[in-house]
């Protein structure tokens, strides 16, 4: 039987020659944290959207979109990562599930000459990637902190009282946020009064609602502003505040979207939220990625090492319009301009 | 292959003969997806020097654990405990290894004493479950369930409810070494090893008998004078020391200690050897069986990952291989 094995693989082995792919095609890696989130499928559609853009321009790019099932499988990230390195990948474009644990599989694809876009999420070891791409997190808590605080004063309110309702413990990116936000507001409005600033949503839109109910019963009547730094966070809270008839009463800055989210901006129960760019921030990575590969310096001598894809204030005013859809509509994605995809929008929407 | 047995060994099972069951499997496999990856045109890459050595570094683990798997499967229990051992397993070895490096210990010997405590507390895990099903006489898949619980929620407490990683971001050469996907990691070739000594140790010696005839029929084994329970206590607890080992190695491929590592190992490594030949019923299975198991596995996953085959596809495939290889066996046991 083991004999039938060996003529069976020597059999293919012809085979396997024949079928070698093309010398002259880049094959991109994009590997997600997980797979299921609107914002790794905005980011997926970027990376095909350069592609196609370099195809046009006679270089032929595939992206294979490829991530764990579930956002807390480290193991399989690493997995992936090391599997398309050993197959044939030319590059690798990784949002990692840790900036620390991530380390030694980053530094194993660049120990093996294959250039490594990080985006989303920082990598804690700066020496084996070409490039960092992502929202500027803290600057997106500071426009949330002038946007708030400038609804506030419109409505007369010099001394507002602020809640921050943090997302958890030990996530990077809505701490940068929450931190945005603090040092903001403290230098807008320094005699702000802060009523609570330590009670945490947890993960879900249900572990928000249970977190922020006991909070806005102990400070209905005197709260003013609160700042939910991701999306869960915010939906939680505005469920509980409608169903006490505080909506619209109590101004909610939120951070991220979803449908219901943006509905709510539009119906006024959330006074704005700050929304990313994951569509540019796919484009722009599989970008560098292929020009790093075509041997062109995509960091300035390893000077410039991080690039934000833009963080953005979405309110009632704008919230239909064609700039903001193209942060997360597929179709008005498509309609974006390849040239304000590579060097950035500029302006505000 | 021929059957190496002395004259005068007791009709126990042609334990050297290779079983036929899994090499089809494994045939079958291969050849359905080497025409579906042919098909796409990825042949080359799927056959490669580069996928081989993932294959085999993928397999690492599972097969590591396996071979636990299989000693208690021989012996007639079950182990449902193991990937909640390996995530316990990196957690200690980090944990130590910290705490002696803030100590101010050198790497060579924080990393020895912690990869020391690490599979010691694996062993430690498969003593107790040992003495579960010895002592206080309870069924195995119940003992293991119960350790399945503890050794998870030990890991989630020890770890403090998240990853840790090394202190200062500083891996150690070593864990960089058995990380990399290479025909000369070190983790591979334990396995080759710890495969050869559980052959050995199976086949060629009277802690090996009585493994197969414990799970062949106790009672009988008990009246022709084996002590049972010490060679229940002695599977559980090799198949602790080599889950341990698995752990470590675990916890350099993720470069971390992480409670929530190894999450449907148990039901992965049963399915692996089971498909392998071995039976749940106790008394059958072979090392290059269950090592064929896990090359089945490990060749769907593959297949399914890199060449973009439907995921549902993997799950059909490895329940339809198992069931077949069962109804397989049963019909050709009952045929006889």
């Amino acid at each position: 039987m083991p004999r039938l094995v060996y003529s069976i693989v020597l059999a293919l082995c012809p085979l396997a020659v024949g079928c070698g792919g093309p010398t002259d095609e880049i094959t991109i890696v994009v590997i997600p944290k997980g797979m299921t989130h609107e914002h790794w499928q905005s980011v997926h559609r970027g990376a095909e959207r350069c592609a196609a853009d370099m195809a046009a321009e006679g270089v032929r790019v595939r992206i294979i979109f490829d991530g764990p099932l579930r956002e807390r499988d480290a193991l399989e990230q690493i997995r992936i990562v090391d599997r398309r390195v050993a197959t044939g990948a030319s590059g690798i474009v990784l949002a990692p599930q840790h900036s620390k644990t991530m380390t030694a599989c980053v530094r194993r694809t660049a120990d093996a000459g294959l250039p490594v876009v990080i985006i989303d999420s920082g990598l804690a070891d700066p020496d084996h990637f070409v490039k960092y791409v992502a929202t500027d997190n803290y600057r997106g808590g500071c426009l949330a902190a002038e946007h708030l605080i400038g609804e506030l004063k419109k409505q007369g309110k010099t001394r507002p009282r602020l809640i921050l309702f943090r997302y958890a413990v030990g996530s990077e990116s809505t701490e940068q946020r929450e931190k945005g936000f603090e040092d903001t507001a403290k230098q807008l409005c320094p005699d702000a009064e802060w009523l609570s600033t330590d009670k945490y949503a947890g993960a879900t839109r249900d572990s928000a609602m249970r977190e922020a109910g006991p909070l806005v019963l102990q400070f209905k009547d005197r709260v003013d502003g609160i700042f939910a730094p991701n999306e869960s966070s915010a939906t939680g809270l505005v469920d509980v505040l409608r169903s006490q008839g505080l909506n619209k009463k109590v101004l909610v800055m939120a951070f991220d979207a979803s449908k219901p989210l943006l509905q709510s901006i539009r119906d006024g129960n959330v006074v704005g939220s700050i929304l990313q760019d994951p569509y540019r921030m796919g484009y722009v990575s599989t970008w560098v990625c292929v020009r790093s590969l075509r041997g062109e310096d995509v960091n300035g001598g390893r000077t410039q090492m991080n690039l934000s894809t833009g963080e953005y204030v979405v309110t009632k005013e704008n919230v239909d319009s064609e700039f903001v859809l193209g942060l997360f509509d597929p179709s008005a994605q498509a309609r974006r301009s390849t040239r304000s995809l590579r060097e950035g929008p500029g302006g505000t929407p | 292959m021929s059957a190496v047995s002395s004259p005068d060994a007791p009709p126990a099972p042609r334990t050297l003969a290779l079983p036929t069951g899994p090499w089809v499997g494994f045939v079958a496999v291969l050849v359905l997806f080497a025409l579906l990856i042919g098909m796409k045109g990825g042949l080359g890459t799927f056959l490669s020097v580069g996928n081989l050595e993932v294959l085999l570094h993928e397999g690492t683990i599972p097969a590591i654990v396996g071979l636990g798997m299989l000693l208690v499967l021989i012996s007639g229990g079950i182990d449902l405990s193991v990937g909640a051992v390996v995530a316990l397993v990196t957690v200690v070895t980090m944990r130590v290894y910290t705490a002696l490096q803030a100590q101010g210990w050198a790497v060579p010997e924080a990393s020895a004493v912690a990869v020391v405590a690490g599979v010691a507390a694996g062993g430690l895990c498969g003593w107790v479950n040992g003495l579960l099903v010895t002592r206080l006489d309870l069924p195995p898949f119940v003992a293991t369930l119960g350790m399945f619980g503890i050794a998870r929620g030990v890991a989630v407490w020890l770890a403090e409810r998240t990853t840790l990683a090394f202190p200062g971001g500083a891996t150690p050469e070593w864990v960089l070494d058995l990380g990399r996907t290479s025909i000369a990691n070190l983790g591979l070739w334990s396995l080759v090893a710890l495969a050869v000594i559980t052959a050995v140790v199976l086949h060629l010696t009277v802690l090996g008998r009585h493994i197969y005839a414990v799970g062949s029929n106790e009672a009988t084994a008990r009246l022709c004078g084996v002590n049972v329970p010490r060679t229940k206590v002695l599977v559980y607890t090799l198949s602790g020391f080599l889950t341990g080992w698995a752990g470590i190695i675990m916890f350099a491929h993720s470069n971390s200690g992480n409670p929530t590592l190894g999450e449907q190992l148990e039901l992965d490594v049963i399915t692996a050897v089971v498909i392998g030949g071995a039976s749940l019923g106790g008394g059958k299975g072979t090392v290059v069986g269950a090592l064929l198991g896990v090359a089945i596995l490990g060749l769907i996953k593959n297949g399914v990952s890199l060449f973009n085959v439907p995921v549902e596809m993997q799950y059909i495939l490895i329940g339809v291989l198992l069931l077949a290889n069962v109804a397989l066996n049963r019909w050709r046991r009952g045929g006889r």
